[in-house]
């Protein structure tokens, strides 16, 4: 469970500090797809990367999985995996090569590391090109063998930042079935888009942020019966034009 | 710490090595950089000299006919007489009316920007100056003297620098600068990319989120390009010892290599080692605070034209005139490496050598880690 209440960042900038995220509280559970929905710059990497502790809330609270973030960091990346849409991974090591790599610094003892890398090859059928150069894969294997890289520690948060952003489609569907599969099995879903279409299908619950604040959060019926509106995209719009983001 | 940070630079290492471009481009290039050069100049030079000794010159001698001088003269060059004056054709020019014992003065009439006329010019100079003293012989021979009892001095000159020094001016020069210019190349080749390449390539974030500390990851990093630095300008080394070898003797027999004692080599190994951890840490650091590649080559380059312009400004300076000069870093690299090559650093050098250098790298470790621990490293957003 993801748990973050009232947090605040700002950015030192030339011009001054920018206040990029403004009382932000929501909660994710464990089998739930969380999806924070918002154009580009709104917060939403900014918020995830607090989650993961790449960076520290100015304040607030951000609990993972009852660890509190800034004080039990360590244990907390331990439990989160990342995924970032703008990750390429390339270079001649074989996705055996990468994901022996992730989990040596997971501190993965040897034994159970090899056990780890098979169970995930199996799980996202990679078996056919394990041992291939990652240079010389599809869009789809890379996009496999990322994934299994982030999980390669099998956290029980997994956490993907517009995962499917730069992906062709092939390579979205394998992310799709990754992100329903791991929420199935209990894990927590977090993830960022700014593509309505994806936010509706995949996630079980929506957070709209615009600006730094967190203007909508629920599950889809939720939002549609708060707006009384029939689609998500109408909400989202609505909301932009009230803050003057559209004209 | 450190057996995590061997983690990072054992993936790098694992990653390179089956890189062939780049396995290319800081190890073998370097390699062969030199004995291609050398080959090179060396061919060119023998080529040039030899045709320049094959050619028959036509040689124009005015006012003095005396067969002596011809004598001499064709012991030197291959030439034929010729009466008339032209582009390519050499005239010696005696003073009207010269009779053989006169003192006079000569004059070769040549072109100073064709190498074969320099030649001919400096043969027909020296056949001058054999005429000279055979004329002064023949008449100092009335008087019943030889010319060995006037001439009480003869000189000899005796060589006294030590044996591995002789002949090793031109290593002297050289040589520093290549390997410095390939620290730097082969830590930049790795360090941009394994710092501001992984931004761009978006897995910087996900490296960060594990159980390794930042502050081993940096460090990783900067062992990485201190093993391609350190890889690659021993390559360079190598290939200068290649290269004499090949090239023979063209910077004189006495470029003695078996001279390079264990000391001198030990000497030279540390400075490298020393040298491309500076290297590597700048370029890390600078790669790391940089968004792009791009913006870090931007960073990076201009420190390494600075290093390479000192080193050229200070090439003939004598760093045993003041000591201090070997406090400074990459200057005294190359007074380092001189040196060593010519057997003559002290031990006091080495020690400035390295005290002063791990200052600086312990400077430039610490601010890498800092920049790693703090929210900065992830400035990605241009
Ligand atoms: N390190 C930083 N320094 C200054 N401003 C930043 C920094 N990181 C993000 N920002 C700013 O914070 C805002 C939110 O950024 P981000 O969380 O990346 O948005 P999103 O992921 O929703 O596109 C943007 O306006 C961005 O310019
Ligand atoms: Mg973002």
């Amino acid at each position: 469970m993801v748990e973050l209440i009232n947090v605040n960042k700002s950015f030192k900038t030339r011009k001054g500090m920018k206040h990029v995220l403004k009382d932000i509280s929501f909660t994710a559970e464990p089998g739930e797809i969380y999806g924070l929905l918002g154009p580009n710059g709104a917060g939403k990497t900014t918020t995830l990367r607090i989650i993961a502790t790449l960076l520290k809330a100015d304040s607030g609270e951000v609990w993972v999985d009852g660890l509190n973030a800034g004080v039990e960091d360590r244990k907390i990346r331990d439990k989160v995996g990342l995924l970032t849409g703008d990750m390429k991974l390339s270079g001649n090591l074989s996705p055996r090569e990468m994901l022996k790599f992730f989990a040596d610094l997971n501190h993965i003892p040897k034994e159970m590391s090899k056990r780890r890398i098979e169970e995930l090859s199996e799980y996202l059928d990679m078996n056919e090109f394990l041992d291939r150069s990652i240079a010389k894969l599809s869009a789809g294997m890379k996009q496999k063998t990322s994934i299994a890289v982030s999980i390669v520690h099998d956290p029980e948060i997994i956490i993907f930042d517009e995962p499917t952003s730069s992906l062709d489609v092939l390579a979205v569907k394998v992310v799709v079935d990754f992100l329903h599969d791991a929420s199935k099995r209990g894990k927590t879903v977090l993830l960022s888009t700014h593509v309505l279409s994806e936010a509706e299908k995949l996630c079980t619950k929506i957070g709209i942020i615009l600006e730094g604040e967190l203007i909508m959060n629920g599950t889809k019926d939720e939002i549609l019966t708060t707006y009384e509106s029939s689609s998500l995209e109408d909400v989202f719009f609505a909301l932009a034009k009230e803050r003057g983001l559209i004209i | 710490m450190i057996k995590d940070a061997l983690i990072i630079l054992r993936k790098e290492l694992k990653n390179i090595l089956k890189d062939r471009r780049t396995l290319i481009a800081t190890l073998l290039v370097p390699f062969l950089l030199m004995p291609i050069i050398f080959t090179g100049m060396s061919f060119v030079e023998r080529k040039q000299r030899s045709s320049a000794e094959d050619t028959i010159y036509p040689v124009m001698i005015m006012h003095n006919e005396a067969p002596e001088f011809l004598d001499i003269l064709s012991g030197k060059l291959n030439f034929t007489l010729t009466k008339e004056p032209g582009d390519d054709v050499l005239v010696v020019e005696f003073p009207e009316g010269y009779i053989p014992g006169d003192t006079a003065k000569a004059i070769i009439h040549f072109n100073s920007t064709s190498k074969k006329s320099s030649f001919a010019a400096s043969m027909i100079s020296s056949a001058l100056v054999e005429y000279s003293a055979y004329l002064a012989d023949s008449y100092l021979d009335d008087y019943g003297i030889d010319l060995q009892s006037i001439y009480t001095i003869s000189v000899f000159k005796l060589d006294t620098a030590p044996e591995e020094a002789q002949g090793a001016e031109f290593l002297l020069v050289m040589v520093p600068y290549m390997i410095l210019i390939y620290v730097f190349a082969g830590a930049m080749a790795v360090g941009i990319d394994a710092t501001a390449g992984e931004k761009e390539r978006g897995s910087l974030a996900v490296i960060l989120v594990n159980q390794v500390s930042r502050t081993s990851i940096a460090i990783g990093k900067i062992l990485y390009a201190v093993t391609v630095g350190v890889v690659s300008s021993c390559m360079t080394f190598c290939g200068f010892i290649l290269a004499i070898k090949i090239s023979g003797g063209m910077f004189g027999e006495s470029v003695n290599l078996s001279g390079f004692s264990f000391g001198s080599l030990l000497v030279i190994l540390i400075t490298l080692v020393m040298t491309s951890t500076i290297a590597a840490s700048i370029i890390i650091l600078l790669g790391s605070l940089a968004k792009t590649a791009k913006e870090a080559s931007t960073y990076i380059l201009p420190i390494y034209f600075i290093v390479i312009i000192l080193g050229v400004l200070t090439m003939n300076m004598d760093p045993s005139s003041n000591q201090l000069l070997f406090l400074i870093p990459f200057l005294n690299t190359v007074f380092m490496l001189k040196g060593a090559i010519i057997s003559n650093s002290t031990m006091l050098q080495l020690v400035m050598l390295i005290v002063s250098d791990t200052v600086l790298i312990a400077l430039l470790v610490y601010s890498t880690s800092r920049l790693y621990n703090s929210e900065k490293i992830l400035n990605t957003i241009s």
